[in-house]
């Protein structure tokens, strides 16, 4: 940790501080469930813990390996290298376009080092204004469609989950497709999936790290309080109590699992084809 | 001056092009040659996400060449479409540039 950067050992501990929190409320709600019936809790709680363990050491090891892959930069570049990458990580370009951005930048701040030019110098000075001229070159210029279409995906691959979760958790030997989680996760999820994400995407963009997880967490506490205090005071009003109490499944045969499948497809298709037409329009 | 900096941005693409008609090359070395001809401290921030949507748009492609400072380098050169848009662009700029003498001469 001696020879990272402010914003390297800012990442880790963040990521120390989120992993803690998943696995305090993991553990919690395993002493508070243990008593029921659901005989694979004990191995999902174990598979959330060694998630939140294993995404800190990605982080540390992602940390690590940025500096030795960029060991030539001196410090001045590196802080603008490492700022530029943590900036893509918010952006909306996908993951091969983010490495071989990040490796075309690295060729160019070595040039620039090696000429006697500084970070400020090659950059503007503005490393947010430069990435969002990287994410346009890509073709990605309507960012709101994008950002809404990306907040589809995710509500549908959060469904997937939920439903997989619930067949895992269940114990009485119920198939997939009989799952039922019901609404009270729908109105947990697509919050997160179409407000929680972008705006955490915003702010990491922004290089806000502490505004990118209050917002995932105000979500949750948000939350958290709709759903108690409904349940305390609001169960007599009709759509409230089938908020708390209806359960459905979100894939309840093959034709919708078809279904939400098209609809993921569909989005990713969407998405190449504005693409298309944007670079064609530049 | 803001009025220099949106001429720049619409010459600046047929710049590159015309640039790297005449020689591979790569990012940074792009940057030097800009400023050799008199563009006032171009940016690798500016080139960098020009010669990456040329790309993305068919003009130019590019290489990775190995080279003696670190990690190898992205070399680009022009396409067909490239040298296309090349000679396009010459012919809109010569028009440009003869409307305005005209125009500027009153």
């Amino acid at each position: 940790m001696k020879n990272m950067t402010k914003q390297s050992r800012w990442v880790i501990y963040t990521s120390l501080f989120v992993s803690g929190a998943v696995i305090f409320t993991t553990l919690l709600y395993f002493f508070s469930a243990k008593d029921t019936s659901e005989v694979n809790i004990v191995w999902i709680m174990i598979a959330i813990i060694a998630v939140a363990l294993l995404s800190v050491i990605v982080v540390f090891v992602t940390r690590k390996k940025m500096r030795t892959k960029a060991k030539l930069l001196n410090e001045d570049f590196f802080t603008a290298y490492e700022a530029i990458s943590d900036s893509m990580e918010g952006s909306v370009l996908g993951f091969f376009e983010k490495k071989e951005t990040m490796r075309d930048i690295l060729g160019l701040f070595i040039d620039a080092q090696n000429s006697g030019r500084s970070a400020e110098q090659v950059t503007g000075g503005n490393l947010n204004e430069f990435v969002r001229r990287v994410q346009d070159s890509f073709g990605y210029r309507n960012r709101f469609l994008f950002t809404l279409l990306s907040g589809i995906e995710y509500a549908v691959m959060y469904l997937f989950m939920v439903q997989i979760y619930e067949w895992v958790r269940g114990s009485e030997g119920l198939g997939f497709f009989e799952s039922k989680p019901g609404y009270s996760m729908i109105i947990l999820l697509l919050p997160i999936a179409f407000i929680g994400i972008p705006l955490m995407k915003y702010f990491i963009r922004k290089q806000k790290m502490v505004f990118a997880i209050g917002v995932v967490l105000l979500i949750f506490a948000v939350n958290v309080a709709f759903m108690e205090i409904t349940y305390t005071n609001f169960m007599h009003i009709e759509w409230i109590r089938q908020i708390h109490q209806d359960v459905f499944s979100y894939i309840p045969g093959w034709g919708f699992l078809v279904l939400w499948l098209c609809i993921l497809a569909g989005s990713i298709g969407i998405k190449w084809l504005i693409r298309k037409k944007s670079i064609e329009k530049m | 001056m803001a009025r220099d900096t949106q001429l720049l941005k619409g010459l600046l693409e047929g710049c590159i092009l015309a640039l790297l008609k005449n020689e591979v090359t790569y990012g940074y070395r792009v940057v030097e040659l800009l400023s050799s001809y008199g563009f006032r401290d171009p940016q690798e921030s500016t080139v960098y996400p020009i010669l990456n949507r040329l790309e993305k748009k068919g003009l130019l492609k590019s290489e990775k060449r190995p080279s003696e400072l670190g990690p190898p380098r992205k070399y680009y050169m022009l396409t067909a479409g490239g040298e296309r848009e090349l000679a396009e662009f010459r012919s809109e700029w010569e028009n440009l540039k003869q409307t305005a003498d005209k125009l500027l001469e009153v």
